[in-house]
């Protein structure tokens, strides 16, 4: 490829961008189009620059007389504005927290929110009224947005959103989300990942993808230790399981992992991808040399391995770690 | 070996990564070969699909296919520059070789020097292979949440947003973040280069269980048995939550397309608007840990992003010749300390007196076989001339598939 012609090539495109941008803010400003086309036009203008453009986009945005495909492309433009006018931001939030909106609005004026948190180097000022408007969210029937506002409250550690996940895991008709969901949401802090609460998800879970997440969570709280280890070991758990409780058992105590998975290698008989994750876990620790005997096996799975997978784990482990 | 090709003053295999740069080299001949031979001829011989060469008599010359040495001076060694030619890429390590031969017979080989022309590339036309090894290096970094991998999550948190964010340092600060991470990755694979996640195209081989993984309807996302990913360990916490607001099969992400931000101005002040659309507006296509500035970085598909956001700015550059640190056009101060040119940048520099973050994690920045710059503490400033178009010696070592030399 010659970079000239190439050079030429983008030029071109970018001149052609630049013309259909134009375009379509023009189209988008045509009062006379319909709410759909305006929508549309808005949609491939780029992001629009110009005051006067911004301050149309956030007056549809923020007029509820208008089509609410309109108000959603016009709310993912006011990125530009947030710094020039000070309105801007209570807009959203307002479009947020108001249940008269229409989900889908309220969705974008959140999307818009979000995008801002990254861009927006006043947003903290406006963190209070922020919380408080996604905790307004989080009682929203439509569930997409409710399960967003929870997220972004999760995240950001709310102690009231996170005892209202709490509480749906004991009372399942209280639940705002699936059960998964709460403890997906609750792994944002570790203080509320306690392994009695998890042991018991774990033991009696709702369904397989919740015990999967409890067992995620347990790698938060060090109590959890001599369970995990028992379940890696345990070979009537799926392998998901398994690994998850590897994972967590590393992440928490190399050291104790080592130990477990040592055992798990060394048996002929389980399962050649847990065999071959536990290897590829145990590789990094340097303080702990392979015994004999764990060389042995992954001679022995290196060589004999069920899947390509495990045997391809099997040497890259024997690379890593030569004998001295 | 009584000839020699030494890439960037070595010898040795670590410094035969090139991009479409071209390097200072030295051919050498000693012994029998020195009395030998009054020129030696140099061509690239390749691998079907393999990296192309191209040889320079000095660097401000065109690159040619072959090129002859002379060799009468009395230390019996010729200079010359290599580097990569735009639009042909290495898939795998060593897949293009330097071959020296005498100028009169073709047919003779004297020595083939393995070499790889290494550059970001897309994520989604990756081969089955550079993918394998990008997310196993990824992996190995993270190490099950136990490895150097804790430090880049550390580095963007709530507290250290206002370093790298919401200012003019939005993209010099992340270009160095990745820099330091794709440095870090190819300590432990050379081969490998950090993808880019165009995210106004669907990525269908991206958003697969063998890559970045798929997201089940609460948002954990799964990944294929043999994939490395699958024991991605942040905080404590197995797994990614990611839940993607756009069939990622056949749609790209919202926000503005790669010609709409390649048109939005010709200057720093209008381009930099980019980082709320399209950077902030790929971040919230999702739910998750990505669509959070706090829990960004838990997510592996977070450094791809940000790669994207990289090279379009690299696009842009190029295409409007913005290398030039004291070119207003190129860059504009801004107030806050971490954001002007001259300053350098947290946490490398390990400052942690107010207003900058408490803690400063990771030390220095990684530092690479083979450049020199930016070196451990770096400047805001010296993110721009990447290529070392204006200074060679400022030349970072990155390049992307698809944004030639300037």
């Amino acid at each position: 490829m010659d970079p000239n012609e190439y050079r030429k090539e983008v030029l071109r495109e970018t001149r052609e961008a630049t013309r259909a941008m134009a375009r379509s803010v023009k189209e988008f400003r045509n009062e006379k189009k319909s709410a759909t086309e305006r929508a549309l036009a808005l949609g491939q203008a780029g992001q629009l620059t110009a005051p006067k453009d911004l301050e149309l986009a956030r007056d549809l945005a923020a007029d509820r007389d208008e089509a609410p495909e309109l108000r959603v492309a016009a709310l993912a433009q006011l990125g530009p504005l947030l710094a020039k006018d000070r309105k801007a931001i209570p807009l959203l939030i307002k479009i947020v927290s108001s249940d008269e909106e229409p989900a889908d609005v309220r969705a974008a004026a959140l999307t818009a929110l979000k995008a801002a948190a990254f861009h927006y180097s006043e947003f903290e000022r406006h963190r209070p009224e922020y919380l408080e408007a996604l905790r307004a969210a989080t009682l929203a029937d439509h569930s997409r947005l409710r399960q967003r506002a929870l997220g972004v409250l999760a995240r950001e550690k709310d102690s009231k959103t996170l005892k209202q996940l709490e509480e749906g895991l004991r009372r399942p008709d209280k639940a705002l989300v699936s059960p998964q969901k709460a403890l997906q949401l609750l792994s944002y802090d570790s203080k509320r990942n306690t392994f009695e609460m998890l042991e018991g998800i774990v033991r009696s879970p709702p369904n397989p993808a919740a015990r999967h997440q409890a067992l995620r969570n347990m790698g938060a709280d060090a109590a959890s230790q001599p369970f995990l280890a028992k379940l890696l070991r345990n070979k009537k758990e799926d392998l998901e399981s398994r690994l998850i409780a590897m994972s967590a058992l590393h992440a928490m105590e190399p050291k104790t992992l080592h130990k477990v998975a040592s055992a798990v290698v060394a048996d002929d008989d389980d399962d050649d991808d847990l065999r071959a994750a536990c290897l590829a876990a145990m590789a990094p620790v340097a303080e702990v040399p392979p015994t004999e005997g764990l060389r042995a096996a992954a001679v022995k799975l290196a060589t004999k391995g069920r899947s390509s997978g495990a045997r391809s784990a099997a040497k890259r482990y024997l690379a890593q770690k030569p004998r001295e | 070996m009584s000839i020699q090709v030494l890439i960037n003053g070595i010898a040795g295999p670590q410094s035969r990564y090139l991009g479409w740069e071209p390097v200072p080299c030295v051919l050498r001949t000693t012994g029998l070969d020195r009395l030998r031979h009054r020129s030696l001829t140099l061509r690239n011989s390749r691998a079907p699909g393999g990296g192309q060469l191209l040889f320079y008599s000095s660097p401000d010359q065109p690159g040619v296919a072959r090129l002859t040495l002379d060799l009468r001076s009395g230390s019996g060694s010729a200079k010359f520059w290599v580097g990569g030619q735009f639009g042909f890429p290495s898939k795998a390590n060593g897949d293009t070789r330097i071959v020296v031969f005498p100028a009169k017979n073709r047919a003779r080989a004297l020595l083939k020097v393995p070499c790889m022309v290494r550059v970001r590339k897309n994520a989604n036309s990756l081969t089955g292979g550079e993918r394998d090894r990008f997310i196993a290096a990824l992996a190995q970094l993270n190490n099950l949440g136990a490895g150097p991998f804790q430090v880049f999550r550390d580095m963007h948190v709530a507290a250290t947003s206002a370093e790298a964010h919401g200012r003019e340092g939005f993209l010099p600060w992340h270009r160095a973040y990745l820099l330091d991470l794709e440095r870090e990755l190819q300590a432990i694979d050379p081969s490998v280069a950090l993808p880019y996640w165009r995210f106004d195209q669907p990525a269908p081989q991206l958003f697969r269980d063998t890559f970045i993984g798929v997201s089940d309807s609460a948002g954990a996302v799964q990944f294929s048995p043999t994939n490395p990913l699958r024991l991605w360990v942040t905080d404590g916490v197995p797994g990614i939550n990611r839940s993607p607001e756009f069939d990622t099969a056949t749609e790209g992400a919202a926000g503005a397309t790669e010609a709409a931000t390649l048109a939005s101005g010709t200057a720093f002040g209008t381009f930099r608007t980019m980082e709320g659309n399209p950077h902030g507006s790929a971040h919230v296509s999702f739910g998750g840990v990505i669509s959070s500035v706090p829990t960004a970085a838990r997510d592996p598909l977070f450094f791809l992003l940000h790669a994207n956001v990289d090279r379009l700015w690299a696009k842009w550059q190029w295409l409007n010749d913005r290398f030039d640190e004291s070119d207003p056009a190129s860059f504009s101060d801004g107030t806050r300390i971490g954001h002007r040119r001259a300053d350098t940048m947290w946490p490398w520099n390990e400052d942690t007196a107010s207003p900058r973050p408490p803690t400063a994690p990771g030390g220095g920045l990684a530092m690479s076989p083979l450049v020199s710059a930016p070196g451990v503490t770096p400047t805001v400033g010296q993110m721009l001339d990447y290529q070392g178009k204006l200074n060679r010696a400022a030349r970072l070592g990155f390049d992307y598939d698809d944004v030639p030399r300037a």
